[in-house]
């Protein structure tokens, strides 16, 4: 497995080759780690998609060598990552069902859980959002990284480097937009 | 024709704030006439209601437990705070909930929480918060609740009501009293910092969140690292903390001496935010802050300057042992300083204080220095056009000495001193050469004459320090040096003090000639060098150190003659006399900085000429052993911080002959990352910039091999733009250039024939 901490180091040099790197073992490990949350017996934890992204974050970084301004870097891949997930899971829903293995269970749960907290289909919403990225790139962003990677305004604002304000009002015309597109 | 949506939003936006009943009013205004606009805008208004659950995810319950939410207080780095009414019938009690971020391992917390209730529930003091309950927010994450206290941010208070100095030290006095009572009851608070501390209404501080940090650290388990490093706050965490070491009492006390820096100063002690983690572990670990009172405005910064600054960095002591063991002993100098008695952190050993004292005050000096430069120099103009010639005499000597030696000297090793710099040495320069014409015959003057011209000689450019990367005109100072110099000599022909100057002398001229390239010359300076001192019965300690100097001069030519069995006995008669003189005094930094470069140079033998990587590895090895000290010896140094990194580049070149070919990769972008921020911050210091250029296409040779082509094109790219922005008159340049040109070629060859 590569070093993510390395690459996310390398990355935020402006290395663009090391965010590629890092897309194929952040896939897996956020597969991996649906499968294990459940296993684990956690029955007062929801599973939901953000909690999954966090969990990634401790389980691959060393947090001894990365600053926190890289914790939201990562955390804005990762919702990159979580969104094509569940969006390719959603997609084959019906045919993995057949299969019944473990992955599906714990994929379906995360989608669920994002789908009755979030009110929304994920297929529906990832069509939305592409749709609004060709209005407003940065607003389709700033849904990607709250919805799938469970960022704070802080950490949104910190991400994109603009302003609590700036998120804050973004954020609320973006779901509206949403809102509007998806009734 | 479709709205642009980027005029839309800003008007949603807007409206947003307005009252609803207003809207249509705002909206009159700001879409006027356009139709359109004013339907889409209005459309997207009435698309659903933003309270709704859609797309929110951290909803915030109306309920926990018991509580009623009734509006958020505020968020930090653990999470959200809110105001909640307890109204379960029982009783009416108004709350504070803290409800934790996601990322935490909830059971773990809860069940830290579960064992330590007991133990926080006790702690009842006036000055302590009480934590009443906690449990899980139906979306799974950790809360909090504790007493609700109705006040205002310490560091606010103190700002905002302008309080005395002696006010703001009675508040931290409670705040110790407080802390000492929690260690009473086997307590660490762990994140003690001033966003903790409220001050109640009636003026009386409130500590929150105790033994909060250490629920949300993970216990023994693995994965202890990566959620403890979370609980705590850069800024206030002390060294043992931020290198994951166990905590103590003492650990409090740092945190409450980062807490007094703050409010008696106004700034924190370290700005270490956004750093990584890495640097801030550095920072924390070596670097003693400024004397409080050298931040400080005008009247606390007089009232804070000896005992109080004492005080305090004695709390901020690295060593948790050389710190106040308890928070009441730090009171207790508090209150003795109130009372205007003698406090005991005063009761250290001469030597102790002495060191201390020059640690403390060296920033404090340095910025002193910059701030002065300009007024001295417009008074020296006046004195220089003034007509009393005996006293302009005088006046210019002092002054000369003043600029060249002290304003040089305490800036010559802070980071981005460059330009200062520049501007010392041009008044300088203007001052000596008019003394030099009246020198005359005093032995006396031309010495200090000489020792001038030769300390500007290296601020321009001498090839081990930082310079301004002006090499000629930096020899022609040290001409000038060594003529004074031998004058002096001449006129005192048995005194060792003139013996080992001029041997000096010629030890700088070797080291220009040898800098540009001048090998045959560089060696007839050193012998020389040797003759100067050979020529006085006994040697002080300075000329021992010419006779170290001259074999490491000698020991580096013969070796690049080829005569390696010459240079290696030559190498360690250098090294033995720098050995003896170290070993003499151990606190001849300046000697054990020699005996770390020649140790560099011994590396260099081995790995170079007998292609003995072991040995290499082990003389650098020592070489990396000095060098940690001499940085731990002087923190704030950037010489001693570049060291290191640049050792890291050349343990990484053993590595990689080694055949460790990705360590040696790593240790290098390692160090090239930590040289390159040195870099941003004296971005004209141009020895730094050269090597870095070499070592960026080093790393882009490594990388290649490696067949990581994309890589090795950007580190030879980054090498290309270090190396456009050097002296293109200085003769190291141009090799430098061509050998990345070459390297570039290479890497953009393969990266063709890969396609």
């Amino acid at each position: 497995m590569p070093n993510i901490t390395a690459l996310l180091s390398r990355a935020q040099q402006g290395d663009k080759a090391a965010l590629d790197d890092m897309l194929p073992t952040l896939y897996e490990e956020l597969h991996g780690l649906a499968h294990l949350y459940l296993s684990r017996e956690r029955s007062n934890h929801t599973l939901q998609p953000t909690a999954l992204v966090n969990e990634a974050y401790l389980r691959l970084i060393d947090q001894r060598q990365i600053d926190w301004r890289n914790r939201a870097h990562f955390l804005g891949i990762a919702a990159q990552v979580m969104r094509r997930v569940l969006l390719h899971h959603a997609e084959h829903r019906d045919a993995l069902k057949r299969g019944g293995d473990a992955e599906r269970v714990s994929l379906d749960e995360a989608l669920d859980c994002l789908e009755r907290h979030a009110v929304v289909d994920v297929r529906l919403l990832d069509a939305a959002m592409a749709k609004l990225a060709a209005e407003d790139e940065r607003q389709a962003r700033i849904v990607e990284l709250r919805v799938f990677g469970g960022l704070t305004i802080q950490e949104t604002a910190e991400v994109l480097g603009i302003s609590d304000a700036t998120v804050k009002r973004e954020w609320r015309v973006a779901r509206l937009w949403l809102r509007r597109e998806l009734s | 024709m479709p709205v642009d949506y980027a005029r839309v939003k800003v008007i949603v936006a807007d409206a947003l704030d307005v009252p609803p009943p207003s809207r249509a009013a705002f909206l009159d205004t700001r879409c006027g006439a356009d139709a359109a606009l004013r339907r889409e805008v209005e459309s997207l208004l009435s698309a659903g209601d933003l309270d709704g659950p859609f797309l929110e995810l951290d909803q915030i319950p109306d309920r926990l437990g018991p509580y009623r939410i009734v509006s958020e207080i505020g968020s930090g780095g653990m999470g959200a705070v809110f105001a909640a009414e307890r109204d379960d019938g029982e009783f009416e009690q108004r709350v504070a909930i803290k409800i934790i971020k996601r990322g935490l391992d909830t059971a773990a917390v809860l069940r830290r929480f579960v064992a330590e209730r007991q133990i926080l529930a006790r702690l009842t003091h006036p000055n302590i918060t009480r934590l009443l309950d906690g449990g899980t927010t139906p979306d799974g994450r950790p809360y909090f609740a504790m007493e609700y206290i109705e006040g205002e941010p310490i560091g606010d208070y103190c700002r905002a009501g302008k309080l005395s100095l002696d006010a703001r030290i009675d508040l931290l006095i409670a705040v110790c009293d407080a802390v000492e009572y929690a260690h009473h009851n086997l307590v660490l608070h762990r994140d003690i910092k001033a966003g903790n501390i409220l001050v109640a209404r009636d003026g009386s501080p409130k500590l929150l969140d105790f033994g909060i940090a250490k629920l949300l650290e993970d216990d023994d388990d693995a994965q202890q690292t990566a959620v403890g490093a979370r609980a705590w706050t850069p800024t206030a965490a002390s060294p043992e903390q931020v290198r994951g070491e166990p905590l103590s009492t003492a650990s409090d006390v740092y945190a409450l001496g980062v807490l007094a820096y703050e409010l008696l100063t106004g700034r924190a002690p370290y700005d270490v935010s956004g750093q990584p983690h890495e640097h801030v572990v550095r920072i924390v670990s070596a670097f003693m802050p400024p004397a409080p009172s050298a931040i400080a405005d005008g009247r606390d910064s007089r009232r804070l300057r000896g005992d109080l600054d004492q005080v305090i960095l004695k709390a901020l002591e690295k060593s948790p042992g050389d710190r106040y063991q308890r928070a009441a002993e730090f009171a207790e100098d508090l209150r003795r300083f109130r009372l205007r008695l003698p406090v005991s952190a005063r009761r250290g050993g001469r030597a102790y204080r002495a060191r201390k004292f020059a640690a403390r005050h060296k920033r404090s000096l340095a910025i002193a220095a910059v701030a002065t430069i300009a007024i001295v120099g417009s008074v020296g103009r006046a004195l220089y056009e003034g007509r009393v010639a005996d006293r302009r005499f005088r006046d210019l000597r002092e002054l000369a000495d003043t600029f060249v030696f002290e304003f040089y000297d305490s800036i010559a090793t802070l980071p981005g001193s460059t330009p200062a710099r520049e501007l010392v040495i041009r008044r300088g320069l203007e001052y000596l050469d008019r003394l030099s014409k009246d020198a005359g015959s005093d032995l006396d003057l031309k010495r200090e004459l000489a020792q001038a011209y030769e300390r500007i000689g290296v601020a321009q450019g001498s090839f081990h320090d930082a310079n301004l990367g002006k090499t000629s005109d930096a020899r022609a100072n040290f001409e000038k040096s060594l003529a004074l110099f031998e004058a002096v000599s001449r006129g005192r022909p048995n005194d060792p003090a003139a013996a080992a100057d001029l041997g000096e002398a010629y030890l700088r001229m070797a080291a220009v000639t040898d800098f540009a390239g001048h090998r045959a010359d560089a060696e007839a300076f050193d012998r020389r060098a040797l003759d100067a001192i050979a020529r006085t019965p006994a040697l002080d300690s300075k000329g021992q150190l010419v006779f170290a100097m001259a074999n490491f001069g000698l020991a580096e030519i013969l070796a690049s003659a080829g005569k390696i069995q010459d240079a290696l006995e030559t190498r360690n008669r250098s090294i033995s006399a720098l050995q003896v003189l170290t070993a003499k005094s151990p606190d001849d930094w300046q000697a054990l900085h020699y005996l770390a470069q020649s140790y560099k140079r011994l590396m260099s033998l081995y790995f170079s000429q007998l292609k003995d990587n072991d040995r290499a590895a082990a003389a650098l090895a020592l070489a990396m052993s000095i060098d940690q000290r001499l940085a731990a010896h002087d923190p704030s140094s950037a010489v001693s911080a570049l060291d290191l990194a640049t050792d890291q580049g050349l343990m990484a070149t053993i590595k990689h002959r080694a055949g460790e070919a990705d360590a040696s990769i790593d240790l290098m972008r390692q160090s090239i990352g930590a040289r390159r921020a040195m870099l941003a911050v004296d971005s004209r210091n141009f020895r730094l910039r050269s090597l870095l250029a070499q070592d960026s296409g080093k790393l882009g040779t490594w990388l290649r091999e490696q067949h990581r082509l994309l890589e090795a094109r950007d580190a030879v790219q980054q090498g290309l733009e270090l190396a456009a922005g050097l002296n293109p008159d200085n003769p190291d340049t141009t090799p430098i250039l061509k050998a990345l040109q070459t390297e570039a070629a290479a890497t953009a060859s393969a990266l063709r024939a890969r396609r």
